[in-house]
């Protein structure tokens, strides 16, 4: 069914095949996950002695991506796992949505670089299958854009994978490199390490609490940004928060990593777990109306959108980690956080799907897994 | 032409009638604004007039490798190629500098294989060396910028930051291009190795 097709109607290979939807590697259970959903750790590569992607010709871009896909076809990305070579323009569109669904490119990857250039811009992403941890966007913003992602608190470790992919591509290739800016980028903001750190983070009951914006503020008295689900410009969705460093220039990323993983994100993590005993022992009414009725909707609708599907979930998973559900279920959430969206539900479904019948066929899903779950007594 | 102040690019010509003479001054922009000279347009004519030429000159700077204007760059924030941050070195480190909060340097990890394809010893090695962490003057900057972040890390009990810091510093010093190239290092600061695990 669906994505795990070798092949597509029509008997078209399907280049996406080994590439799970129903199940996605950084939603799993990990360390600290009842707060802290994914971590990530992207670095940002030119190469030495061609232009920046938004400035070079489509025949540059062409040599770019067809350098590295010789150099990359032999990487291992993550060791023992072959990485697989998509070619963004050659994709179809659902293909590409669900890419971007799975953060494994970004929107702007999709699109291409103009608006309509989505068949025409030579690009593509290297993707270690079917883990994803890793995985390396070509001409985007940056001629390389290196990723690790994975579930729960885990940003030694994504940053030990991709320093290591790092090292491995810098064997066969010059990067644009200056003593004084370090790893030159298309954007100065993103110069010097051309690192970013960042961890989803799940609030509902600060949010509940009306607290979210203390984070904020102490988020940005120490330069991390906070974000959406969808990460850069996006609003926060379903209580899910992405905290990353803003800075790239002056600090080594040893640093930057000390400064997250000591200091800030353990607070915010202390910070909601308080906040959800706070709720169990002096507002019990009000945080069971909230998931039980959450609960409730979800085994019920019969059309819900995108938006709505993602709040339920995320008072549902809430209940989840206070033990006001009997049955465990925060895996099945979480991996529910992504089969709601629009792409993968209509490659779960195998067929495409308008608006109407997504909302419909969303509700249908969640009905379907949520049935067995119950009330804890 | 080069600021009297700093030796920075000058983009700022400020022109004042003493008596019968002209007296003429050049300055970068930031020692410009230091001077409380805004390029708004609220100084005498004459000033004015001379700045809109100064910064139409510097509207017309250009990338000699892509082409690109700092005009071009301003219009969309993206650099055009590797070469214009040397064209635009002048105009773009005060910028990089507000937007990094005070980054003015790299440090951290350097690409392994600049160094590593020197295997000599003597100029050529001191020449890579440079390529990859800096002349003697911009790694003394580097130094100076650790140093501070050295301090910050300290008076807040940052400890391992402040054993990351050290370890990068002696990095410099030394020319290493490995945060970890000795074994001792951890052992000798009480760190733990992974810590230089670059």
């Amino acid at each position: 069914m669906g994505i795990t097709d070798p092949t597509r109607p029509g008997g078209r290979p399907n280049p996406l095949a080994k590439l799970e939807v129903e199940r996605t590697p950084w939603l799993q259970q990990a360390e600290a996950s009842d707060v802290v959903v994914s971590s990530r750790v992207r670095l940002a590569r030119n190469l030495a002695g061609f232009r920046f992607v938004n400035r070079a010709e489509h025949d540059d871009r062409t040599a770019v991506l067809e350098l590295l896909r010789d150099r990359l076809d032999r990487a291992e990305l993550t060791p023992g796992v072959p990485a697989q070579w998509l070619d963004i323009h050659t994709l179809d569109r659902l293909d590409r949505d669900l890419l971007v669904e799975r953060h494994l490119i970004s929107p702007q990857h999709a699109r291409g670089m103009n608006s309509g250039s989505a068949r025409t811009d030579p690009r593509a992403v290297v993707v270690s299958l079917p883990d994803e941890g890793v995985s390396v966007m070509v001409n985007e913003e940056d001629h390389l854009r290196l990723q690790s992602l994975r579930p729960g608190l885990a940003l030694e470790r994504a940053l030990t994978d991709v320093d290591s992919v790092d090292d491995g591509i810098e064997q066969s290739v010059d990067y644009a490199y200056s003593a004084r800016f370090g790893y030159l980028t298309a954007c100065p903001t993103n110069v010097g390490t051309g690192i970013r750190f960042s961890v989803m983070l799940h609030l509902p009951a600060l949010r509940m609490l009306g607290e979210v914006e203390k984070v904020k503020r102490a988020a940005g008295d120490m330069s991390l940004a906070v974000r959406g689900f969808w990460g850069e410009g996006s609003e926060a969705e379903g209580d899910f928060y992405q905290l990353s460093n803003q800075t790239t220039l002056g600090r080594t990323e040893r640093v930057m990593l000390d400064g997250l993983q000591r200091t800030i994100v353990p607070r915010v993590i202390d910070f909601e777990r308080r906040a959800r005993e706070r709720l169990l022992s002096q507002r019990r009414l009000l945080l069971e109306d909230t998931v039980y009725r959450s609960l409730g909707i979800l085994q019920q609708a019969r059309r819900m959108t995108t938006g709505e599907a993602m709040q339920r979930l995320s008072e549902l998973r809430l209940g989840g980690t206070l033990g006001l559900i009997r049955t465990p279920l925060l895996e099945t959430v979480s991996q529910l956080l992504m089969l709601i969206h629009p792409a993968h539900l209509q490659r779960v479904t195998g067929r495409s799907l308008a608006q109407d019948e997504r909302r419909a066929e969303r509700a249908s899903i969640l009905r379907a897994r949520l049935a067995d779950v119950s009330v804890a007594p | 032409m080069k600021c009297d102040r700093c030796g920075r690019e000058a983009t700022i010509e400020e022109v004042t009638k003493v008596g019968q003479t002209y007296v003429y001054k050049h300055l970068c922009e930031s020692c410009a604004a230091g001077e409380g000279l805004s390029t708004s347009g609220s100084q005498p004519t004459t000033t004015t007039l001379v700045t809109v030429k100064a910064r139409a000159a510097a509207q017309t700077l250009a990338c000699p490798n892509c082409g690109l204007s700092f005009a071009g760059f301003r219009e969309t924030g993206r650099l055009g190629c590797p070469a214009c941050y040397d064209a635009f070195e002048d105009r773009l480190g005060p910028m990089i500098e507000r937007a990094q909060e005070g980054g003015t340097h790299h440090v951290g990890k350097t690409p392994k294989r600049l160094l590593a394809s020197v295997e000599g010893a003597g100029p050529e090695r001191r020449r890579a060396i440079e390529r990859v962490l800096g002349e003697s003057k911009q790694r003394l900057e580097k130094l100076e910028q650790l140093g501070r972040q050295l301090q910050s890390a300290l008076a807040g009990e940052r400890f391992e930051q402040a054993a990351i810091i050290r370890d990068e510093m002696r990095r410099l010093r030394e020319g290493t291009c490995e945060p970890e190239a000795t074994p001792e290092t951890g052992a000798g600061e009480g760190g733990e190795t992974r810590h230089g695990d670059h």
